[in-house]
């Protein structure tokens, strides 16, 4: 079977979203503060950020789910505001939640969801072949939601977003709590559809997910977007610094304290380094003074983790 | 779109079905047999201590009524143990010379005061026979027996007086059955009861994020609050229909003027579809929703008349009763069923269920609204 095509005419310079000096506030905790940036036609951007980072917040703002209290919100030339209508049918919305009746088939939820999209008879019977046959539930449309493994229910949830053919698919953390498998197959449809042409905002908290997927990628932490650029862009923030992660067995959280933005995580300590030779002899030093056993110790090129690190002195999944 | 959708996931739910068609009809037939049901086969035990034609004649009186069902005894402890246990409804003690007739009932019993006033009616013309009888002999002398004989002649030649009863208003139906409380009872109580019960499912769809989903739709919030809201009134009208369909054709239920009945079912869904988007709104989870939606619409229904009739309370608890919407409902159901009435008598009763109607949908909504608004 064919795939449908996303491609729009015009794509490539004109933005499909813009978001201009978005706050939020809920009582006296900030949730979003001052987040703005565009994406192109066509382009995949990824927000990265821990869970709090205020993604989901800044992402129900730019689905008219939630009114920003400053700012502003354009999709496809149109202002998004929760009161928006027509201008909200640009979006596709997959949420982090499964959003779905599980006592209902996936056909009977893509057709419900589809008719309030606006979708005739017609066009949603063939709307709904194409979608299950893109994320792979063609041939199980007719059992009910509930009956179906975690990736196949996200698998399903992505297909809602999709039925009504947006300008932007909207992803909140669409792999969270499924196998690697299912994960695998869910990032090679988003994968798909960005070739296709489809813009993409995605949010994560996996670094792996924004480096793969995405042309682009804004770092958010506390409600503030930190950086923003390609892979590339954001990697030259580290500047020469190389990972370094120090497994070993005692006190690592005083191994970490003895270097400023050291983190421990997984039962190691992860630090930046400008000169790793050098570095390596205080940590053996440091180690010895905590009374700290190290079993192992591991360089890395920077990466997207590295760069979080670096611009927030902490670990993406802290 | 939304209003259908709920109403297919409704249809799908086995459990929900059998509370909401088979529950209510398997109630309305425990109570309206068991509340309701015609007088008779009355068990009643009797004691004969006199043995004499007088005491044989106020058995034959006992035995010949319809709703008396008597079994014989000559221990008396053996019938107070059986008034006791529920295996007679009361026992009648003749005393010897027949002067006196006890009766010992159980006054916890339902049926103690229904024995009574039977026994009463059934024993009222004897004494006014006995007691003509024994004056004609302490005036006159002569003996007692043959001024009995001569009571009963007299009696058998005596003309009734016949008292016709003139009813105000309309004449009441005549086809009123044991099922004609029950029925509009039931259907109240019910359809209140499973408005509260499937506000679960607005929870369900608020945590599950489909409402968010809709919401990030080309749809208003006010247009996604409307679909809601209309599958409650449709899902309470359907329901409604179903019951008001089991009272007639099963139960003979006549329930009067239909378009006083489309009236009242119309106003009372509108109700039940504002009780469920409160609860629907205010709810945290889908249990919750449940444990106290069904509790509270109980609840009500007892306050309103929907358990038992609000005139057997006293008018403390009528005038509490009436604080909630089920005893206006109930008394509109009366009034068509009982009372011959129509649409314009049962006006006044609707307006006040629309009344309770507006106040609700607007709280739920606004409530629902708010809650959606917050993500």
């Amino acid at each position: 079977m064919s795939r449908p095509s996303y491609a729009r005419p015009g794509m490539g310079g004109d933005s499909v979203v813009v978001c201009r000096d978005l706050r939020r506030r809920f009582g006296d905790r900030v949730g979003v503060d001052g987040v703005g940036f565009e994406i192109a036609r066509g382009e995949t951007y990824g927000l990265l950020g821990p869970n709090g980072a205020g993604k989901t917040t800044t992402i129900s703002m730019l689905c008219g789910l939630l009114a920003p209290d400053e700012g502003e919100v354009i999709v496809a030339g149109r202002p998004i505001t929760p009161s928006s209508t027509d201008a909200k049918r640009a979006i596709g919305l997959v949420p982090q939640d499964i959003a779905l009746y599980p006592d209902l088939t996936a056909r009977e939820n893509l057709r419900f969801f589809g008719r309030l999209q606006g979708l005739g008879k017609a066009r949603l019977a063939a709307r709904m072949g194409e979608v299950l046959e893109l994320v792979g539930l063609a041939d199980r449309a007719d059992d009910r939601v509930e009956h179906y493994s975690g990736g196949m229910k996200r698998r399903c949830n992505i297909a809602a977003g999709l039925l009504h053919e947006p300008e932007l698919l909207v992803l909140d953390e669409p792999t969270v709590g499924v196998d690697p498998q299912s994960r695998n197959a869910i990032l090679e449809s988003i994968e798909e559809l960005g070739r296709s042409g489809l813009s993409v905002l995605y949010t994560t908290h996996y670094m792996e997910e924004a480096e793969r997927l995405c042309d682009r990628v804004g770092i958010l932490d506390e409600g503030r977007l930190v950086a923003e650029g390609t892979r590339r862009e954001l990697i030259a923030h580290v500047g020469h610094q190389a990972g370094l992660r120090v497994s070993g067995t005692g006190d690592l959280h005083a191994l970490a304290a003895e270097f400023p933005g050291a983190v421990v995580r997984d039962g190691a300590v992860d630090l930046l380094v400008d000169d790793t030779g050098r570095r390596l002899a205080e940590v053996v030093g440091a180690a010895e003074r905590v009374h700290v056993v190290i079993t192992g110790i591991d360089t890395s090129e920077p990466d997207l983790e590295a760069v979080f690190l670096h611009l927030t002195g902490k670990a993406l999944r802290d | 779109m939304i209003a259908r959708n709920e109403l297919l996931r409704v249809y799908r739910d086995r459990t929900a079905l059998f509370f909401i068609l088979v529950l209510p009809v398997v109630i309305m037939v425990i109570i309206g047999s068991t509340f309701f049901g015609e007088a008779g086969d009355l068990p009643i035990g009797v004691i004969d201590r006199d043995q004499s034609e007088l005491s044989a004649r106020i058995e034959r009186l006992v035995d010949d009524s319809p709703a008396l069902a008597t079994r014989r005894y000559t221990d008396l402890d053996a019938l107070e143990l059986d008034v006791r246990t529920g295996r007679v409804d009361a026992g009648l003690v003749i005393a010897p010379g027949a002067e006196r007739v006890e009766l010992i009932t159980d006054p916890i019993r339902r049926s103690t005061g229904t024995v009574r006033t039977v026994v009463r009616g059934v024993l009222a013309g004897e004494g006014a026979r006995l007691g003509a009888a024994r004056l004609a002999s302490d005036l006159t002398g002569t003996d007692l027996d043959a001024n009995l004989l001569t009571a009963d002649a007299l009696g058998a030649e005596q003309t009734t007086i016949d008292v016709p009863v003139m009813a105000t208003g309309t004449p009441a139906e005549d086809d009123v059955n044991q099922f004609s409380y029950t029925a509009p009872a039931n259907l109240v109580l019910f359809v209140f009861v499973n408005s509260l019960a499937i506000a679960a499912s607005i929870v369900q769809a608020r945590q599950l994020g489909v409402l968010n989903r809709i919401r990030a739709g080309p749809l208003r919030t006010s247009t996604i609050l409307v679909g809601f809201g209309l599958s409650r009134v449709l899902f309470s009208i359907v329901q409604s229909l179903l019951l008001l369909s089991v009272g007639a054709l099963v139960f003979g239920v006549d329930f009067g003027d239909p378009v006083g009945v489309a009236l009242l079912v119309l106003a009372f869904s509108l109700l039940c579809a504002g009780a469920g988007l409160l609860v629907g709104s205010v709810a945290r989870n889908g249990d919750q929703a449940q444990a106290i939606g069904i509790p509270v619409a109980i609840a009500l229904g007892m306050l309103g008349g929907a358990m038992w009739p609000l005139e057997i309370v006293g008018p403390t608890m009528r005038g509490i009763g009436h604080a909630v919407p089920h005893a206006w409902a109930m008394d509109a159901w009366v009034e068509l069923v009982f009372e011959g009435g129509s649409a314009r008598t049962v006006l006044g009763e609707v307006g006040i269920l629309l009344a309770f109607a507006a106040v609700l949908l607007l709280i739920g909504s606004r409530l629902l609204h708010r809650r959606l608004s917050a993500i």
